[in-house]
């Protein structure tokens, strides 16, 4: 029966893995079955440099050195620690996790990934089985694709090009950036880098991100250190959509998703009409005047002065809206 | 000729590690655990057993065992002399029938390879959309699967996920944790729910629940016991989390009761805020040329809707001119408690 690819490549793994001393190509030649079939010398080394280049494509590194064979100096070998998976102690709790990471996102973009990723923690004696009842998806597949996108271009310091649409703009403009961190905050996905043409670091939000593409050459702005990545980040987000902390009156039996933020809240009066102050510690400045202002005269914000100025102007702008 | 296999090679190295680490293993289970077809296994596995370093004499091969059945302490072997490499081509039945198969023989592959730059991204991406999210996975966990995978990832998948969660842990606070910690014992449980559909907050007690997830929000759906019906709730409006021990007997879930939306109407995204399409699943989303984006809402409650349209008048204006007015006299009368200050 003749060798296919895939059982040559087996086969030349577990050559390099198994000898301690380096191979070359000729002893890989006669030793590794499956190279038998070349006709030809240059048949041969063609073979051999494109299943080297696939090992190292999935990750096998071969070392170079110096082999035996009196006719050909150059030899490979492949250490077990470069390649092998290490030994991992995962507790039930986190084995668990991935086994739920495995539900909500099969079949989703970067499918073959996600399995290959996991069926190497499988095969490492990993037994992922799910403790809870879980089901639907984790978040917008598009999003999570060009997120793993984006941060395989940041490990690789490639530059991407891509159109953005920022809030409160209609039409996209065209983005160079070398990205250097991509993370979640609030269930949004965000990536920072230098913006070429802007000359300045910068953060988008990947879901107003359309025709992400890379080719443009390689990083050659300095990254800044990780924490102060984070940092540039998280100001951002916060300009995106502040926390704040709020003091908003409700009246009697109504409001439920503002009581669902609240920690605290008194019983007070306004204007006759019986109600609560609830004391909310940490919420979005965009969702809670959008449900005060959605509340009408059930709710009136008190504090802070920037969610009193949204609550209005989004009134306002409804009272003109009757045209 | 050279044939092609059923699977890539790296595909064929993880199926002989899965093998050697498990001992004898059904071919179905197998299957389902690689996500692969029964058949592409049994393809690889026969591909695999023919792998290995020949002419160094026997016991260089890959060597497999098959049975119909495991008895205690291993498969029953109905072939055990598999030493010369074309016995596969002998007896291929052997493979196409066995239920279960043993790696007795791995050639020196005792380990799955490292995680490839993309296999780590994309499980640590798809991890981290599980970060301040208790009521789906264990939070402790998710951070020990991201600390372990960054030990077995190149640094430079650089996606600091782990980081991420210092800002969002605990968003829902105790209480999903609290109610993931219950249904895991599939315990019925009793909470404090925020509705935002009829704008109430109740004591409910559900059995059966489970969560389910759709996009950025979590859900439990279960049974009711108040009103006798399945319902689904939004885990971050639930408060006040207790277990009430084992769940009643609850029979099967209907089909789809209460999940469609009843109702809709058509609206408008004024130029310049058409980012407002990802805040919500709109229906029927038609871009104009001026800029401005013509969206169906689809909803369930009609209070609930004038709610939804008052609280985003700066991004979504409804067509009809009647609830346009409706809603800025709504406005009007709530913009007077400001005045009046």
């Amino acid at each position: 029966m003749a060798t296919s690819k895939s059982q040559r490549l087996v086969n030349l793994v577990i050559c390099l893995l198994s000898r301690p001393d380096f191979q070359s190509a000729r002893q890989i030649r006669t030793s590794v079955q499956g190279y038998e079939d070349a006709i030809s010398d240059e048949g041969f080394a063609r073979t051999f440099e494109r299943d080297k280049a696939e090992l190292e494509a999935a990750g096998v590194i071969l070392e170079k050195g110096r082999s035996r064979d009196a006719d050909e100096s150059i030899g490979y070998r492949i250490r077990r620690d470069d390649v092998e998976l290490p030994p991992l102690d995962l507790t039930p709790r986190a084995a668990g996790v991935l086994a739920v990471v495995g539900e909500v996102w099969a079949g989703a973009e970067r499918n073959a990934e996600l399995i290959g990723a996991l069926n190497k923690l499988r095969a490492a004696g990993i037994h992922p089985e799910p403790s809870t009842l879980v089901e639907g998806r984790a978040g917008d597949p598009r999003e999570l694709e060009l997120a793993a996108d984006l941060a395989e271009y940041a490990g690789s310091g490639q530059v991407v090009t891509f159109s953005h649409t920022p809030a409160g703009e209609t039409e996209p403009s065209t983005r160079v950036l070398e990205p250097w961190l991509v993370a979640s905050r609030e269930g949004h996905w965000y990536v920072v880098g230098y913006d070429r043409e802007r000359e300045a670091v910068r953060s988008f939000r990947i879901s107003r991100i359309a025709h992400l593409a890379a080719g443009n050459g390689a990083a050659s702005h300095p990254r800044p250190a990780a924490a102060e990545v984070q940092q540039i980040l998280d100001a951002s987000v916060r300009a995106f959509d502040a926390t704040i902390s709020a003091r908003i009156w409700v009246a009697q039996d109504t409001s439920a998703e503002l009581r669902a933020c609240a920690r605290a809240s008194t019983v007070q009066q306004r204007a006759g009409v019986a109600g609560e102050v609830l004391e909310i510690p940490s919420a979005s400045l965009v969702r809670l005047t959008r449900l005060v202002a959605g509340a009408g005269i059930h709710a009136v914000a008190l504090e802070p002065p920037e969610l009193v100025a949204a609550v209005r102007t989004t009134l306002r702008t409804a009272t003109e809206a009757i045209a | 000729m050279t044939p092609r296999s059923p699977l890539p090679a790296e595909t064929m190295l993880t199926v002989l590690a899965y093998f050697q680490d498990r001992g004898p293993v059904a071919i179905a289970e197998a299957a389902r655990d690689l996500s692969l077809t029964e058949s592409s296994l049994r393809k690889a596995l026969g591909q695999l057993w023919t792998c290995g370093l020949p002419g160094y004499g026997p016991g260089e091969l890959i060597d497999l065992a098959f049975s119909s059945e495991v008895t205690f302490g291993g498969p029953l072997t109905i072939d055990g002399d598999f030493d010369e490499p074309d016995a596969f081509d002998d007896d291929p039945d052997l493979l196409e029938s066995a239920e279960y198969v043993e790696v007795t023989f791995s050639a020196g592959i005792t380990r799955p390879l490292r995680l490839t730059f993309e296999e780590a991204v994309t499980l640590k991406t798809a991890l981290a959309t599980l970060i301040g999210r208790p009521e789906v996975v264990d939070q402790d966990g998710l951070q020990e699967a991201l600390a372990i995978l960054s030990s077995i990832s190149t640094p430079a998948a650089r996606l600091d996920a782990a980081e991420a969660a210092q800002v969002v842990v605990n968003k829902y606070g105790d209480a999903a944790r609290d109610l993931r910690a219950a249904l895991e014992t599939g315990h019925a449980v009793r909470f404090l729910y925020h509705s935002a559909k009829s704008d109430s907050s109740r004591i409910r007690i559900v059995d059966g629940g489970r969560v389910h997830l759709d996009g950025e929000h979590t859900y439990l759906r279960g049974f009711d016991r108040g009103v006798g019906e399945w319902r689904t709730f939004r885990v971050d409006r639930i408060a006040d989390v207790e277990d009430l021990g084992p769940a009643k007997d609850i029979g099967p879930e209907p089909e789809d009761g209460d999940q469609a939306p009843t109702a809709h109407i058509y609206a408008e995204i004024p130029a310049g805020a058409e980012w407002f399409l990802d805040e919500y699943p709109f229906g029927a989303v038609e871009h104009r040329a001026d800029g401005s984006v013509r969206v169906r809402v689809d909803y369930y409650d009609a209070a609930w809707l004038r709610r939804f349209l008052c609280g985003n008048a700066t991004t979504l204006v409804p067509c009809d001119p009647e609830l346009r007015a409706e809603i800025a006299e709504t406005a009007a009368r709530a913009l007077a408690a400001y005045d009046q200050d």
